[in-house]
């Protein structure tokens, strides 16, 4: 298909300009530092206290109709908030939680919508979602090797899943299988997820929990499957591309904080006689850093204003597009936040390792740049 | 950034497009320029001026401008549509570039009103073409420290002008010159010294000498000054007060602020004109695009290029800064632009495997060379106007606020 060429727009609505400073002050006084290497250390990386204020806020349901406890805002105000959760290191259950919750409702299950989003959305419950296996290594939505036989009333689930956001913190996780053949999203209750065999990842960004679940013999009654067929597919897609937005969102702004720490010491760090940030060399390299946020940042918001989450057309294609550049910028400016810091920056006390890992964690999450062109050729050249 | 066109706009958009295609000239029997930097000959100059002084009587530039200067006092809206048509209908470019884009803007902001009566229509009308007399040989990037004397003779009022300016585009077209020479050698500082001239360019004393580029072709010279008088009247602003000003037309020329009369400087090449060449490509016995590496790479400057759209609209819209710079965007069009074109061309002729050595005038070379030329081309683009390593200077001081490099 060819791009379109129809003059391109923005949403930038007054609302997400006061969401936009609302969540900056909030967030630049929650996650400072000092908060977040401490949780660095903790098994669950997130504060139950923040993550209820999160909630009071209407932030866990953001994106929620209000008709299911949501606060009623769209995918720009999501976007936006990921992308200073990113600015400022934060550490929390919220992508998983988000994304999970858009599952749910999109599955357009009603029993599952009452039973859940209003607790998901209150901070009562946390969800997950379960969609990449070891066995296949693949970034494609149904790439699903794991299966769930039907059992009488219920199903038999096998197969092992991995990097499972906040898996420890899940009180619910939805995980994709194959039902004789087919995709098949299925909600496993916070009664079975207690006795899952789960086990926690080392990840390479301090601010991320996972894990690694084996599913085999594990029982779900008929009841939990929310979607099957191409009804869920739809739902995977929809949910990827909502995810490769949300990372991108991420990315950018975790490049972002990198960037002013870097800035801060290029303007006062002295060598040979002179503020390190005069030399070219170091300015240079920051320059093209910047252009590439500018960039990623065009490219997320643009992938929000038109995102409607179906595949194969312009929603897709901005998504992915997004992705690709935020990874890059990610990774280079915290490879020069790094770099430009000297010695320092090669020390654990330095802050900038904490951006390059949040941005290389964001970059080979959900596809990497060169699986995301490789896709986007297919769409814009084939 | 509107999300959806008003039926006005859409209306006006429509009327648009369908002036300049019934209206577009038809293609000439010799190639035609892809920047106004190189035009050659005169048969493309004659060609380019009938264009714009046809594209002004029809009402579709120099819209935003005031009528009282031969503008049309219309918003800026109507005017940004036409250029979004022009590019859409792919007429060809404007060629008192200078005029229109820089100096026309420049003079509406610190001219006379005397100066605004007496130059700004020719401008539109490409009557008066202009060009621009800032580098020198031994001063490009560093424009503070430009030579080129203009002394006062106090008897006539007239300045003597000695010196030499480069990189000239158009001089030998041009009946004007926005110039910035040296009034006072002894002046506090470098800068202080330094004033505006709209100098004529038919004034003895004053001679412009071609300069063959890279390309061989011709498209901008050298103008010499040897004691050349030009009437008072000539300058703009007071003494002293010369790099305000240029400073104020790099904005322009750089495409920092708005104001400019409309119309493309350059025949706009998208990434989708390089994927149609790609299609009849073969690198290898294969078609090109059958390869993994060139299609990633195809589709990395398709990300490109509408970021760079995306990015232009947010600066102009002020749509969603980041906080810590707010003018970042406006300050990284030029370097963003011409890295970008010459990233594109390199691209297309990497595209051709063992056909990219051929060059324009080999009657086998892929879309007549044009590729070829085009890469050689792009460089005017991040040498001219401050180069690329100047502009990340600006942005690192002015965006980024590091400590100046110098």
């Amino acid at each position: 298909m060819n791009l379109s060429e129809a003059p391109l727009h923005i949403d930038c609505s007054e609302e997400l300009g006061l969401l936009t400073e609302a969540a900056t002050n909030y967030l630049r006084d929650k996650s400072t530092f000092e908060v977040m290497r401490k949780l660095a250390e903790t098994d669950s990386g997130y504060d139950t206290d923040t993550w209820q204020e999160l909630a009071d806020m209407g932030w866990l349901g953001l994106a929620v109709p209000e008709e299911f406890g949501g606060s009623g805002l769209g995918i720009s105000e999501l976007t936006k908030i990921c992308e200073l959760m990113g600015r400022f290191l934060f550490s929390s259950p919220f992508l998983a939680n988000t994304l999970a919750t858009q599952v749910i409702l999109q599955s357009k299950s009603e029993n599952h919508i009452q039973d859940w989003v209003s607790d998901l959305c209150s901070g009562n419950k946390i969800a997950t979602l379960a969609l990449t296996e070891p066995n296949n290594d693949s970034w494609e939505p149904t790439a699903i090797s794991c299966t769930a036989s039907k059992n009488g009333d219920s199903y038999t689930l096998s197969g092992t899943k991995n990097l499972v956001l906040d898996g420890q913190n899940a009180d619910t996780i939805i995980g994709s299988f194959l039902i004789d053949g087919k995709p098949a999203l299925i909600m496993l209750d916070a009664a079975t997820t207690s006795s899952l065999s789960q086990s926690p990842e080392k990840l390479v960004n301090h601010a991320r929990r996972s894990t690694r679940i084996s599913f085999d013999g594990v029982q779900v009654p008929a009841s939990a499957v929310l979607a099957t067929g191409d009804d869920a597919v739809k739902v995977l897609q929809h949910i990827f591309s909502l995810t490769y937005i949300l990372l991108s969102a991420d990315m950018a702004g975790t490049a972002n904080g990198g960037m002013e720490l870097t800035l801060e010491y290029a303007r006062v760090r002295e060598q040979f006689g002179k503020h390190i940030g005069s030399y070219q060399a170091i300015s240079h390299p920051l320059v093209n850093a910047m252009l590439l946020i500018e960039d990623s940042l065009s490219l997320i918001y643009y992938a929000a204003t038109v995102f409607d989450g179906t595949w194969g057309g312009e929603s897709e294609i901005a998504s992915r597009m997004a992705k690709s550049r935020s990874a890059e910028a990610a990774d280079l400016i915290g490879r020069r936040a790094i770099q430009s810091h000297g010695g320092m920056g090669f020390t654990w006390e330095c802050h900038a390792h904490l951006y390059m890992k949040r941005g290389l964690w964001g970059q080979f999450a959900y596809g990497d740049p060169t699986h995301q062109r490789r896709h986007l050729a297919t769409l814009i050249i084939d | 950034m509107q999300k959806i066109e008003s039926p006005e706009h859409k209306e006006f958009r429509a009327e648009v497009n369908k002036w300049l295609t019934d209206n577009k000239p038809a293609k000439p029997d010799f190639p035609l320029p892809q920047s106004f930097t190189e035009v050659g000959n005169n048969d493309q100059f004659e060609y380019l001026k009938a264009w714009q002084n046809k594209v002004y009587e029809a009402g579709y530039l120099g819209m935003a401008w005031p009528v009282e200067y031969g503008g049309r006092g219309r918003p800026q809206e109507l005017q940004d549509i036409v250029n979004q048509e022009m590019l859409n209908v792919r007429t060809p470019l404007m060629v008192n570039a200078v005029g229109l884009s820089w100096a026309g803007p420049t003079i509406m902001k610190h001219g006379t009103e005397e100066q605004k009566q007496k130059y700004i229509k020719p401008i539109l009308t490409a009557d008066e073409i202009w060009c621009q007399g800032f580098s020198e040989p031994g001063h490009g990037s560093d424009l503070g420290n430009v030579q080129t004397k203009a002394v006062r003779d106090p008897e006539t009022g007239e300045y003597v002008l000695n010196g030499s300016k480069i990189w000239t585009t158009l001089a030998e077209q041009a009946e004007h010159m926005i110039l910035l020479a040296r009034t006072d050698p002894d002046a506090s500082n470098k800068y202080a010294g330094l004033s505006f001239f709209l100098s004529p360019m038919h004034a003895k004393g004053v001679e412009a000498k071609p300069i063959y580029k890279i390309s061989k072709e011709y498209g901008f010279c050298q103008t010499f000054f040897d004691d050349a008088r030009i009437p008072a009247e000539s300058l703009m602003g007071e003494e002293g007060h010369g790099w305000m000003i240029a400073m104020s037309v790099l904005t322009f020329e750089r495409g920092v602020t708005g104001g400019q009369a409309g119309g493309n400087l350059f025949e706009i090449t998208t990434v989708r004109d390089v994927h149609d060449t790609a299609v009849d490509c073969i690198r290898d016995g294969k078609p090109s695009l059958e390869d993994p590496i060139l299609r990633d790479q195809l589709v990395d400057l398709y990300i490109s290029e509408r970021a760079t759209r995306l990015s232009k609209h947010r600066g102009e819209h002020s749509a969603l800064l980041v906080p810590e710079r707010m003018h970042g965007l406006g300050l990284a069009n030029k370097l963003v632009g011409s890295e970008g074109r010459q990233g594109l061309n390199a691209f297309a002729v990497r595209l051709q495997g063992n056909q990219s050595q051929l060059y324009m005038d080999d009657e086998n070379a892929i879309n007549g060379g044009l590729w070829q030329h085009g890469q050689l081309a792009s460089f005017a683009g991040s040498i001219g106007g401050g180069t690329s390593e100047v502009q990340r200077n600006i942005i690192a001081e002015r965006v980024l606020n590091l400590p100046k490099s110098r």
